[in-house]
């Protein structure tokens, strides 16, 4: 873990608090096949070697690329997919590896929200019926107690009651996204998975739906794990972020810090690429650092740090070695060779 | 009104809505319609009984249509309109009933062939694939041969060679549903297989089965007519129509119409079921092409 370095201004003793979700060393590997016999001819690392703390009550921000495996990393944290390696633990309990009647339990704790809520809600059935379908799962109280409980999600996340006996093709994105969202609370689960809940909206509509989480996250006291591309909207949810990179986190730290002075060249120019609209959003931007080329397939991960043939800043001993996890001031931990022992005055190699 | 039925009300005005605009599929419609009507009130329509017991009325027999006998008399004295009013119980019982047994073991086990997937699918699948592989009049007539010669054996007969084409049907499309992001939501709240395929695949399902359920009432009609022509089906002196049809027909070509009505009943009853599984392949935009 990171060492009790001083902490960062807006985090008091962040790293005191007990983690609600843990990571170790978690990986994700989909075996590539072919031919007739489905040989396996190779393997997508999707998720690599990734490390986690999400403390509760903070919404821990994860952003990359598409292809960075953000959103399988999230989907392995939901234990909606089996990790290949590496240990996850919620809420001290080990949820690695579980029966299929441990794991239906663990979902009553664990919720996702999708990133398109037009496929995430089934076209055929009415809101009523979506919205009812997990407390049936889980035998909540008769019917109706669940019908009371279901106005009380509408009322949760402000959509009119009378919504109740439409399908969803009548409801607008937002709207269906609420939907999405109130199915997500029905359990009262502690930690929420946020697929990049927002992309598949209006700009317009973002905003409130980004209020709205906001808002349920102090009022039911919610964890989040927020996936998402739009660095912009990370600056006003998040407390902490994790930047991931072809299925590693490169850099992960309070989100105030990282916005202030990134470390990892991929981080910088991910920052550097937020539209502003004034001067004071100007400042915040670090020097504009162009990323050249494509994001490599997570199935042939370049050798040494997977960002060497992209980094603006590569060295030799890139192309070679992979970096290891690095902590800095202010909480921050990141995997950049410009940080490692070869500069001894910045950089302590992490404890893990 | 309850807001459930006037949704599902929505759904009914929007499939009427869309049907009606196609003149063949209001024809389905109105043939369809019109064999049910028959089959329903038969007893209460019929200007004659459906048979005369032991009595053979030669004073009657052979009579050509008139305006006592529209459709004329067989060659016991029987009313052929009557007997085919009577018949079409038997014909639309006999789709029904196919058509039932055949949903009711295709459709479950399309659904866990899909969603189990591995070796479950392929025993299913292979299984679907020997059966799909013989044609279905010939197997339902090798069936039946096999057992005794009645109307409830013959519907078993057709029904044993029919549910492969739903399982067949149900699989392909809970292959595409199921990656669809509402199942894996589903999954996400913990359901089961089990709910997963009825209450998040089968109702995204439920079009391409009403539509093939449609136009699969005809031709099991068609082959149940065949069966009962060959003698394997419904004894006389049950109404049937494949059996009217082939007692008529050694009296052609002097008394035609004693074969030539009940043909007809079994084209129009064919063709109904067919403009209408049309129309709603339309409405409901369903592509069968790759299941026929």
């Amino acid at each position: 873990m990171t060492q009790h370095t001083p902490t960062a201004a807006g985090e008091p003793g962040r790293s005191q608090v007990e983690p609600l979700v843990v990571a170790r060393g978690v990986k994700k590997y989909f075996p590539i096949t072919r031919g007739l016999f489905r040989q396996q001819v190779g393997v997508v690392k999707a998720v690599d070697s990734v490390d986690i703390d999400i403390r509760p009550g903070e919404t821990f921000a994860l952003v990359g690329e598409s292809g960075s495996g953000k959103t399988t990393l999230g989907k392995v944290l939901a234990r909606l997919y089996e990790p290949t390696g590496g240990t996850i633990l919620f809420d001290g309990q080990d949820i690695t590896r579980l029966h299929e009647g441990e794991l239906r339990r663990l979902r009553r704790q664990i919720q996702v929200v999708f990133q398109d809520p037009t496929s995430s809600l089934n076209p055929r059935r009415r809101v009523k019926e979506i919205l009812e379908d997990p407390l049936v799962i889980h035998g909540f109280g008769d019917a109706r107690q669940r019908a009371q409980r279901v106005q009380e999600l509408l009322d949760l996340v402000e959509l009119p009651r009378e919504f109740l006996y439409r399908y969803p093709s009548h409801l607008s994105g937002g709207q269906k996204q609420r939907v999405g969202i109130a199915r997500a609370l029905a359990l009262e689960p502690k930690f929420i998975v946020l697929d990049e809940p927002t992309s598949a909206l209006d700009v317009s509509v973002q905003a409130k739906i980004v209020a709205l989480l906001k808002r349920l996250q102090t009022q039911l006291g919610l964890t989040y794990l927020f996936i998402t591309h739009d660095l912009s909207l990370v600056r006003n949810m998040a407390d902490h972020v994790g930047v991931m990179y072809l299925g590693r986190l490169v850099e992960q730290g309070p989100a105030r810090r990282i916005f202030e002075r990134p470390e990892h060249p991929y981080t910088n120019a991910l920052l550097s690429c937020i539209p502003t609209v004034d001067e004071e959003e100007l400042a915040l931007i670090p020097e504009k650092i162009p990323l050249t080329g494509e994001t490599p397939s997570p199935a042939r991960v370049p050798a040494g740090c997977p960002f060497h043939p992209r980094c603006p800043k590569v060295m030799d001993v890139c192309r070679h070695i992979p970096p290891s996890f690095v902590a800095l001031d202010g909480n921050l931990r990141v995997s950049c060779h410009l940080h490692s022992e070869g500069d001894p005055g910045r950089g302590v190699p992490a404890a893990s | 009104m309850n807001p459930g039925t006037a949704a599902f009300a929505d759904e009914f005005r929007r499939v009427w809505y869309r049907l009606k605009r196609s003149s063949t599929s209001l024809l389905g419609l109105g043939l369809v319609f019109m064999v049910i009507v028959t089959a329903v009130f038969a007893p209460w329509m019929a200007p004659y009984p459906e048979d005369v017991g032991r009595g053979v009325k030669f004073w009657q027999a052979h009579q050509p249509p008139s305006s006592e006998h529209p459709f004329g008399t067989d060659h016991i004295g029987r009313d052929i309109l009557s007997r085919l009013m009577f018949g079409a119980r038997i014909s639309l019982m006999l789709g029904f009933v196919v058509l039932g047994i055949a949903i009711a073991i295709g459709v479950p086990l399309g659904l866990v062939a899909g969603l189990w997937g591995g070796w479950v699918n392929t025993v299913i699948m292979r299984l679907t694939d020997i059966f799909l592989a013989i044609p279905p009049t010939l197997l339902a007539l090798a069936v039946a041969s096999a057992l005794s010669y009645n109307l409830t054996n013959a519907m078993f007969a057709i029904a044993f060679g029919w549910w492969p084409w739903f399982t067949r049907l149900v699989q392909g499309e809970v292959l595409k549903v199921k990656e669809e992001v509402f199942v894996e939501a589903s999954r996400s709240l913990g359901a089961s297989k089990w709910r997963i395929a009825f209450k998040e695949v089968l109702p995204n399902v439920l079009s391409p089965l009403i539509v093939k359920a449609t136009l699969d009432m005809g031709f099991v009609i068609l082959i149940g007519a065949s069966l009962s022509f060959l003698g394997l089906g419904a004894q006389p002196p049950t109404p049937a129509w494949g059996t009217m049809i082939a007692e008529g027909r050694l009296y052609l070509p002097d008394s035609w119409w004693i074969a030539t009505f009940p043909g007809l009943a079994i084209f129009i009853t064919v063709l109904g079921f067919n403009l209408l599984g049309d129309g709603l392949r339309d409405v409901f935009d369903v592509d069968l092409d790759r299941w026929n």
